[in-house]
């Protein structure tokens, strides 16, 4: 028995350690998680409440009581980072499952059904990828508003062309498959074709794209409330925690203030980026 | 229950869209399936064995399309449907497919889906066809799978179609089509992916099943030892028509259309002399597309007469049951 099911996970445990074989890969799903969990249980990592204003405690600097500092206005940093990146992830995350579900939904109906369905939906997202993301994402936020969900459906929005063309292309290629005619042979209905036989071969590249574009994701929400076009400032993320600490004088006086938020950035996208490739060798060895 | 045919294809004319000509791959083909037997198709590659068989299930690709004839099949009932005036990919033509006519193909190795496991697939499609629970469907399928001699059945039920080898393949492949009991089963070239020893024991277990649950069987090959060990009688397609059609011994004993004696003459047979060259046909299959205004075997027939190339032979049937389409015989 023991030995059957070895036989039997043969396949998947090939891929496990081709993937665990990759340090990068590793070390890049260990730190994805850390800073998850860190987030997640921020309550447990610190005693301050990260929107709350202590005028008598402004600018203090790294210390056991507060572990990096406080702003401006008294709030401690280690508490805003931590809660920050609730809303930083969640909306990297959302934003890429956002896109990559009407991508799928999308592609399945282009590739399969091809012809004129196909043919209107290729048209949208041409137009869509005739205009750099980001100035789309800034026009659609100037008519939508600042604001949680609306940053994550303008992410889903605009973000959706790559995960239709990835499933797309993998469709057309699996219709022509023996078993997609052998199930059509059973008398299997094309809905069920298309959902319970071509989507999950098509899922591996999606899962990669997903994992690198969450990445995008969470330095666009970055940026954009950097710019003060993203989350509205009351709420921490680690683009406002860099919001708030950008006039000269934080700069040049407190750089514990935007380097800390800054490297939280950098570590997740890097990190995020190394288990994705990972993923990709492990999915995807043709690339 | 009435003895007449359960399948009867009658003047079946499928043609291709190719850019804007239509070209014709199936040209007033007709014949007689009778109930429990099994009838073999032989041809070379392209001239239209399998889309005829595509043709009775309603597969044919888009480009494809039925543009005259009719295919009829008498259903368990005593019920005359045709299947030809079906529409595509209706309801009325899915309930046939897999659970009245069911299909083999040619390659065991991509006719599975690589996500699912062997039994999933397998169930899926009694699923899709009766009112089962998972439970009983796994029975069924387990049931079958050891019918069709395939080791510890309930263990390999929930492998995936790369742990399988290509005979293994073949046999789940069966399994698939069989699991509905359909009526008919279209086997497209069932052997032609595997090696010898395996085609023999594929063939042995076809043949098998097919007497153990009376199905009648439509056997598409090129392959002639195999027709000769299986069949019950015999089609011989050349160029989009069945240029003569008749009983295994019929066929095999004394063809009468020059092109079946020349595919027989060019089959291997152990023991021929060391010195003497096989028989081929001369020539070579002409391009599909290429329009005869007499015989399509006529630029290769070694007994061909001014006739035949001017115009198209007719149907005769001789022996008493035997139909041929040779001017030597009209």
């Amino acid at each position: 028995m023991g030995k059957r099911t070895a036989v039997r996970s043969s396949l998947a445990r090939r891929n496990l350690e081709k993937f665990l074989s990759n340090r990068l890969a590793i070390l890049g799903l260990a730190a994805v998680l850390l800073l998850l969990f860190a987030s997640l249980g921020a309550p447990l990592l610190t005693r301050y409440d990260p929107s709350f204003v202590d005028a008598s405690a402004r600018f203090l600097p790294p210390s056991a009581e507060h572990l990096l500092g406080t702003d401006n206005v008294g709030r401690d940093v280690w508490a805003r980072i931590l809660y920050g990146g609730r809303i930083s992830i969640f909306v990297g995350l959302s934003g890429a499952l956002g896109a990559a579900l009407i991508g799928i939904i999308l592609g399945c109906v282009s590739g399969y059904f091809g012809g004129r369905a196909d043919a209107v939906i290729l048209y949208f997202s041409e137009i869509f990828m005739a205009f750099p993301q980001m100035i789309l994402i800034l026009i659609l936020v100037g008519f939508a508003g600042r604001g949680l969900s609306n940053l994550i459906l303008i992410f889903s929005i605009t973000g959706w062309t790559s995960a239709h063309r990835i499933v797309r292309s993998r469709i057309l290629s699996l219709r022509e498959e023996a078993f997609v005619e052998c199930c059509r042979a059973n008398g299997i209905g094309g809905l069920s074709i298309m959902f319970n036989h071509l989507l999950p071969n098509t899922l591996g590249p999606v899962i990669v794209h997903c994992t690198l574009s969450t990445a995008g994701y969470v330095l666009a929400e970055s940026g954009l409330s950097f710019l003060g076009l993203g989350v509205p400032p009351s709420i921490p993320t680690w683009g406002n925690i860099i919001n708030a600490a950008k006039s000269l004088l934080i700069i040049q006086n407190h750089p514990v203030l935007w380097i800390a938020p800054g490297m939280a950035i950098s570590l997740f996208v890097l990190s995020i980026n190394f288990f994705g490739d990972g993923l990709r060798d492990v999915f995807d060895p043709a690339q | 229950m009435a003895e007449g045919p359960i399948l009867s294809v009658r003047n079946l004319r499928t043609e291709f869209q190719v850019g804007r000509r239509s070209l014709r791959a199936v040209q007033d083909v007709s014949f007689e399936l009778a109930r429990g037997r099994m009838l073999g198709i032989v041809g070379e590659s392209g001239c239209g064995k399998s889309v005829t068989a595509h043709s009775v299930m309603q597969l044919l690709p888009k480009a494809g399309r039925i543009s005259g004839g009719s295919i009829h099949y008498v259903d368990g009932s005593g019920r005359e449907r045709v299947l030809s005036a079906m529409e595509r990919n209706g309801r009325e033509i899915r309930s046939v497919r897999g659970r009245e006519i069911a299909m083999i193909f040619q390659d065991p190795m991509s006719s599975l889906d690589p996500v699912y496991g062997i039994g999933h697939q397998i169930a899926e499609n009694l699923l899709e066809h009766e009112r089962l629970d998972r439970g009983e469907a796994r029975a069924r399928v387990v049931a079958l799978l050891a019918e069709l001699g395939i080791p510890i059945p309930e263990k390999r039920y929930d492998d995936y179609p790369h742990q399988f080898s290509g005979g293994m393949k073949q046999r789940a492949m069966i399994a698939m089509a069989m699991i509905c009991n359909p009526r008919i089963l279209i086997a497209d070239e069932p052997t032609t992916a595997l090696d010898v020893t395996i085609q023999a024991q594929i063939l042995a277990l076809m043949k098998q099943l097919q007497e153990r649950h009376g199905t009648s069987v439509i056997l598409i090959t090129h392959n002639m030892g195999i027709v000769a060990e299986t069949c019950d009688e015999v089609g011989v397609m050349y160029m989009g028509r069945i240029v003569e059609l008749g009983s295994l011994e019929q066929i095999f004993n004394a063809p009468r259309h020059p092109y079946t004696a020349a595919l027989l003459r060019s089959v291997p047979v152990l023991g021929l002399g060391g010195r003497k060259e096989l028989e081929s046909i001369r020539g070579t299959t002409p391009d599909a597309s290429t329009v005869f205004e007499g015989c399509e075997f006529e630029p290769r027939c070694d007994r061909a007469c001014p006739r035949c190339a001017k115009e198209s032979a007719p149907e005769r049937i001789l022996d008493g049951s035997r139909r041929v389409r040779c001017w030597l015989y009209a």
